[in-house]
């Protein structure tokens, strides 16, 4: 059975008054997919976030409950928040390089990190963009700008900027959302290959794209956690109505 | 307010209901034309396959477009799912049928054809295909479960069948060709049971996602 990496337990969110997450529960396990589906502002993204303490950046966001990762909490106030988000990196809806050289990027945390070394640096960009599937489109111009790449290759440089910290679970909200059929074939074969070492869990509009890349699925609504289960009984076999009517769009 | 798939879904349901009617008549038929040893009622069983065939391939075509276009999930799927699996299923009724209808044709005129327990056997298959069809009408899992005791039952008169043509053969009670033709249709009759368990089966699937292989 594989190893359990990440436990939610009762966790609560919220913004202000307003409660976003209710009472979550789940086990993350690693070399697995969880997919969270759910529609926009059912906290999916924000039970993501959650994990590696994005939250702390918005004022006004109080969070209850327990979020064990490696067996520690990731909700202290002791936790090294830089260091948690090492561990548990993350790829957001739109690519965001830097606006620096392609190497720069892929070296920017490694740098951070203290690795001042050359070949040492040249060693992590090369198996971080290769990692990230991208090493043979650029291998030749590491030094241009990220920014001229394009959309599909873009993304898979953060993909690549978020591995060269050598995560331990990464985390993808929406991560083909902006990307054409191509490139978003192109990052969901890069899940499959990914997954083989860490976990990873995407937020997903796509449902198609959950049942294409993801062992496990969890539908969210209005804050609540409905279900989670593997990813064919969820589409399958619904246990619960709310879930059924969304993935069938029976939602009036 | 229903949405496109399942305004699609219920027209494709009305459909297997008129495929399923059309299948259990045309058994009915067949049987009907060898007890009144009616060739016109045969050839008549013969010719309507076609409009079996003809709306076999409208649903099918149209489960498919629903795949294709609108990747259905759930309930939805399963149901699109079972229901190209049963029309298969109801559409090879439909070829049994004919089959019967055809041997009925072979039958020299004049000869006796009085085969014990064909027509108990009949009764039992046409008993357990309407069973289907209601398992289906209803969404009765129970009932689609059911039928697969139904078809040993089925399978032993089959058997008897069988041995009681090699006797009537063996002491010359009936004439070879009315043998081969009674043989032949107890066993169009004995696989037409089997395809009315497979259509318990797809319902039992479209209702549970559970599929049992008999």
């Amino acid at each position: 059975m594989a190893n359990k990496i990440i436990s939610v337990s009762h966790l609560n969110l919220f913004y202000g008054k307003q409660q976003a997450l209710k009472d979550i529960n789940i086990d993350i396990y690693d070399k697995e997919v969880l997919a969270l589906i759910g529609p926009s502002g059912c906290g999916k993204s924000t039970f993501l976030r959650s994990l590696n303490r994005m939250n702390d950046l918005i004022d006004d966001c109080r969070i209850e409950g327990s979020i064990l990762f490696d067996g520690k909490e990731v909700l202290d106030k002791k936790t090294d928040v830089n260091i948690l988000r090492k561990r548990i990196g993350m790829v957001f809806q739109r690519p965001n390089p830097f606006p620096n050289s392609i190497y720069d990027n892929i070296a920017f945390a490694p740098r951070l990190f203290g690795i001042k070394k050359k070949d040492q640096l040249n060693a992590i960009v090369e198996k971080s963009l290769r990692r990230a599937s991208i090493y043979e489109e650029v291998k030749d111009r590491l030094k241009t700008p990220a920014l001229a790449l394009s959309g599909g290759q873009q993304q898979r440089l953060c993909i690549a900027r978020a591995l060269s910290a050598e995560p331990e679970v990464l985390l993808m909200d929406e991560p083909t959302s902006a990307l054409d059929p191509i490139s978003t074939a192109k990052i969901e074969e890069l899940i499959a290959e990914l997954k083989k070492e860490i976990p990873i869990i995407i937020v997903t509009h796509n449902m198609q794209q959950a049942t294409r890349v993801a062992d496990k699925t969890a539908f969210f609504l209005m804050g609540e956690m409905v279900e989670a289960g593997s990813t064919e009984s969820l589409f399958a076999t619904p246990k619960d109505k709310r879930t059924l009517n969304y993935i069938t769009g029976r939602f009036g | 307010m229903e949405n496109r798939v399942e305004r699609t879904i219920e027209g494709i349901r009305d459909q297997v209901t008129r495929l399923s009617f059309s299948a259990l008549k045309a058994i009915e038929r067949a049987m009907r034309s060898l007890k009144g040893k009616d060739r016109e009622l045969a050839k008549q069983v013969i010719r309507d396959d076609n409009d079996i065939d003809e709306a076999y391939a409208a649903i099918e075509k149209e489960c498919f477009s629903v795949l294709l276009l609108d990747s259905p999930f759930a309930c939805d799927f399963l149901f699109i799912s079972a229901a190209l699996k049963m029309i298969t299923d109801l559409e090879r009724i439909g070829d049994y049928a004919a089959d019967i209808a055809e041997e009925v044709t072979y039958l020299p005129e004049g000869t006796p054809f009085d085969v014990n327990d064909l027509f108990v056997l009949s009764d039992c298959v046409i008993a357990l295909l309407k069973e289907a069809v209601d398992a289906f009408l209803n969404s009765d899992v129970e009932k689609a479960r059911s039928l697969a005791k139904k078809d040993d039952r089925i399978d032993e008169l089959f058997i008897k069948v069988r041995s009681d043509v090699a006797a009537d053969l063996e002491n010359k009670s009936i004439v070879p060709e009315a043998g081969i033709v009674a043989a032949l249709i107890a066993k169009y009759l004995e696989r037409i049971a089997d395809h009315g368990v497979n259509l318990g089966e797809w319902v039992d699937y479209a209702l549970t996602g559970e599929h049992a292989l008999s």
